[in-house]
């Protein structure tokens, strides 16, 4: 496929629209959008605006009213969730709470077909790049939010997705640990390689860990931008209003708890 | 373009729509189910009711009387029923008096066996030849008015004092502290802050006991004398002269209430908001409070074991009150009754019915409470309803039904109206389980290629145990001890130990009644024992996994 600026592009979502049964509006409206291989995208937006929709859509969850989504150049609009090599973490992490964490990793590869042995050294290896050694036999109410994350995201890439995306997944968290998890999402995606897409309502984290974002109003996108484009340019004034003005506000406080953090 | 893609990829979008097709038609299917389980055999019961019932009925000379009585025992016995309850309730959570387990465990003792045992309990304290009786040497007045709502006040004091106990633990303490720094007395904190508190509980408790007792025909038939209630006229036309038509028009005045309670209920805990505390209550030291728990729950309890005593003396004792020694021979001669092939039949069936009713409530649950099609409401409510169903009525409709027909006369038919007569509950219980289990687990198990069933075998049904161990028990005691539903189904060759009781009194042989109660009680129990470990185990299990 065309790349731009020598990037291969990796999703190219076309026209992709979407009514539910029970609603007048449309929940997203000709919605089209690339996301680059290795990306880091953010989707921004208020509450409503149709973003979950849109990664419900991508993952198979929810089918489309209309539109298309390519993978690779592969058509993949209707394919089977598991036949699209992408992975979710979700809002809650719906972490299997009767499993212990090495069990939560190890069910998904053990059903998929793993021989004992290779589930067993993925789950190994996963369970030491996420550091979560020490907490492998304990239950998922035990741990901390942030290592609750840490075992979803574990658990996502034991079957070794190329796409991972994320719903909301610090909107329960505190400001602190919230920034220690932007971290670890940006090694896990050097270290693993993979292109993520990364819904959120809050500014401060798309402009802390994207390479773009995608600022929606509800059901339409308004502007596709790195985060300096967006902040230089804003392309009216919904965005200077929802992005700009708060993001300065924020970046002020993210930077002190950062100093606090040294 | 876009619309060109979509025609292309029909037959895929085909298949994967034809998925939401069988969620959909698998909640069509339980629907059809439990319709025919359920609304078809009432509609039936209808249909029976011809001129001659309504002759029989209203020009028979009873019915109106009947219906008074019914009216004045169940109201009476529930306002005193209700009061009770609320009091131990009180005793039980806002008091530091110990033993709290013992004395809860003596008050739902009353649940474990058959309302009409405790009938029989009060004949032989108080009866004509009762144990105070003698002692007093005086005449007894307990057949009547007194007896059915004192007994009836006995058989159903436990559900309410359980509804309470449970709404008292999500009472926030924090409102009655910052009454008393403004100086609000006590008694005021009750009207304005107690009350609205409790205001749709109490409906909640007032209905459920007033059904429970309108609709029951044990504690009437023992120790009622005289004074008929509807729900003994309805046995007597049924049961006695086989007139299922006067036993059907009968049946729907018992059903009013029990209608009007659940569709209460129903619409009651959808406005329901949801609230929750920020402080629990730990009870301040006060020596007032506790003695006054402690005489509370004493007498009640000593009232309790009153009742329950006397089995344990009559089913030992020679003749009671003549020859007081010690005997096995009631035991030996219930069995020579076919007490233990009866009750071979009770425990098979108590034991299959918790088998099917757990499975049912659970897949009915699972589809109401995590599947989220056009008919899931419509089985949501036809599962509730079942609740509004009266065993007598219940039983009257099914025999109607299945007279005649190859069920009639097996243990299947018995499972099959105790499954659906004791549905409601354990499908509550199973399905606020379930809601409170994370509703992306689907959609994870989706994203992750694990199949729907192992989502639910691995990860839903391990976090539902208890649940699951809850209903069992629910379905296995009431399957016991019940009386109703299966009064008209039982033949010579399925019936129930419950029935024995009932058929032993009619013949004056009061000893073998108390010793089938005490058999009931018994296995109850053990059951109730069972669980509790099985539930601490699974408590244990998790803790040592921590």
């Amino acid at each position: 496929m065309a790349t731009k600026a020598n990037k291969k592009i990796k999703l190219s979502v076309k026209n992709l629209t979407k009514q539910y049964d029970n609603e007048n509006m449309n929940a997203i409206d000709d919605v089209s959008f690339d996301v680059y291989d290795g990306e880091f995208l953010s989707i921004l937006g208020p509450s409503g605006c149709g973003k979950s929709t849109i990664i419900k859509i991508l993952i198979g969850l929810v089918p489309p009213s209309s539109g298309q989504i390519l993978k690779d150049d592969q058509d993949i609009t209707n394919l089977k969730i598991s036949k699209r090599g992408m992975g979710m973490v979700f809002q809650n992490y719906a972490l299997f709470e009767n499993m212990s964490v090495r069990q939560n990793i190890e069910f998904a590869l053990k059903i998929n077909k793993s021989t004992k042995a290779t589930a067993k050294d993925i789950t190994s290896s996963l369970l030491e790049k996420m550091h979560l050694q020490e907490l492998a036999d304990k239950k998922p109410s035990l741990l901390s939010g942030g290592q609750q994350q840490r075992v979803a995201i574990a658990r996502t890439l034991a079957l070794n997705p190329d796409v991972i995306l994320f719903d909301e997944p610090m909107s329960a968290l505190d400001a602190s640990t919230r920034l220690e998890l932007c971290r670890e999402i940006k090694r896990v995606q050097k270290e693993f390689k993979t292109t993520i897409i990364y819904i959120t309502h809050d500014q401060e984290e798309a402009f802390s860990l994207s390479d773009r974002i995608m600022v929606m109003s509800p059901a339409k996108i308004v502007q596709i931008g790195t985060p300096s484009q967006i902040l230089s340019k804003p392309a009216n004034d919904y965005v200077k209003s929802f992005v700009c003005d708060n993001i300065a506000k924020k970046i002020q406080s993210l930077n002190k708890i950062m100093e606090k953090k040294k | 373009m876009s619309a060109t893609t979509v025609d292309k990829n029909s037959t895929k979008k085909q298949f994967r729509l034809s998925k939401k097709h069988v969620e959909l038609s698998f909640v069509v299917l339980l629907i059809l189910v439990l319709a025919l389980l359920v609304v078809a055999p009432l509609i039936t019961l209808l249909c029976k009711i011809d001129g001659q019932a309504w002759d029989t009925v209203f020009h028979g000379g009873q019915f109106g009387k009947a219906l008074g009585n019914s009216l004045l025992t169940t109201l009476t016995s529930t306002i005193i029923s209700v009061v009770l309850a609320y009091t131990l309730a009180w005793a039980i959570s806002r008091t530091n008096i110990k033993c709290k387990g013992i004395f809860s465990t003596l008050l739902v003792l009353p649940m474990l066996i058959p309302s009409i045992s405790h009938g029989l309990g009060l004949i032989i304290l108080f009866g004509n030849n009762g144990i105070f009786t003698n002692l007093f040497n005086a005449t007894s007045h307990l057949y009547g008015y007194f007896g059915i709502i004192w007994g009836s006040v006995m058989y159903s004091f436990p559900v309410a004092f359980l509804m309470f106990v449970d709404i008292l633990k999500y009472e926030d303490a924090t409102v009655y502290h910052a009454a008393d720094v403004l100086g609000i007395p006590k008694f005021q904190q009750f009207l304005h802050i107690t009350l609205p508190f409790l205001k749709k509980t109490l409906i909640s408790v007032f209905f459920t006991v007033f059904t429970l007792i309108i609709t029951d025909y044990g504690v009437p038939l023992a120790v009622g004398g005289k004074v008929k209630t509807l729900s003994v006229l309805l046995y007597e036309n049924a049961a006695g002269k086989l007139n299922y038509s006067a036993g059907a028009l009968i049946g729907v005045f018992l059903l009013i209430p029990a209608v009007i309670a659940c569709l209460y209920d129903f619409f009651n805990k959808n406005t329901e908001k949801t609230s929750f505390v920020s402080q629990q209550f730990s009870s301040r030291q006060s020596k007032g409070k506790d003695v006054a728990g402690y005489i509370i729950c004493a007498l009640a309890s000593l009232l309790v074991v009153l009742v329950i005593l006397p089995f344990c003396i009559q089913a030992f004792t020679v003749s009671y009150p003549s020859n007081m020694s010690f005997t096995f021979s009631h035991f030996s001669e219930t069995i020579k009754q076919n007490g233990l092939s009866f009750l071979l039949n009770s425990v098979l069936m108590a034991l299959i019915t918790a088998f099917v009713g757990m499975a049912l409530s659970f897949i009915v649950a699972y589809c109401t409470a995590r599947m989220k099609t056009k008919c899931t409401k419509l089985l949501h409510v036809i599962s509730i309803l079942t609740l509004s169903i009266p065993g007598l009525v219940l039983g009257l409709s099914y025999i109607i039904v299945f007279k005649g027909s190859f069920l009639y006369g097996t243990l299947t038919l018995l499972i099959l109206a105790n499954t659906v007569h004791f549905f409601a509950s354990p499908y509550q219980i199973m399905y606020n389980a379930l809601l409170k289990i994370n509703s992306n687990l689907e959609s994870v198990g989706q994203v992750l290629n694990i199949p729907r069933y192992r989502v639910i075998t691995d990860c839903i049904m391990p976090q539902c145990k208890s649940s699951l161990a809850e209903s069992f028990s629910y379905f296995f005691v009431n399957s016991m001890m019940t009386i109703s539903a299966v009064a008209f189904l039982a033949t010579s060759e399925n019936q129930p130990l419950s029935l024995l009781i009932n058929q032993f009194e009619s013949y004056n042989m009061i000893e073998c009644s108390a010793v089938v109660a005490l058999m009931i009680l018994g296995v109850n129990v053990l059951m109730k024992a069972i669980i509790y470990f099985i539930k601490k185990g699974v408590k244990h299990v998790n803790k040592k996994s921590v």
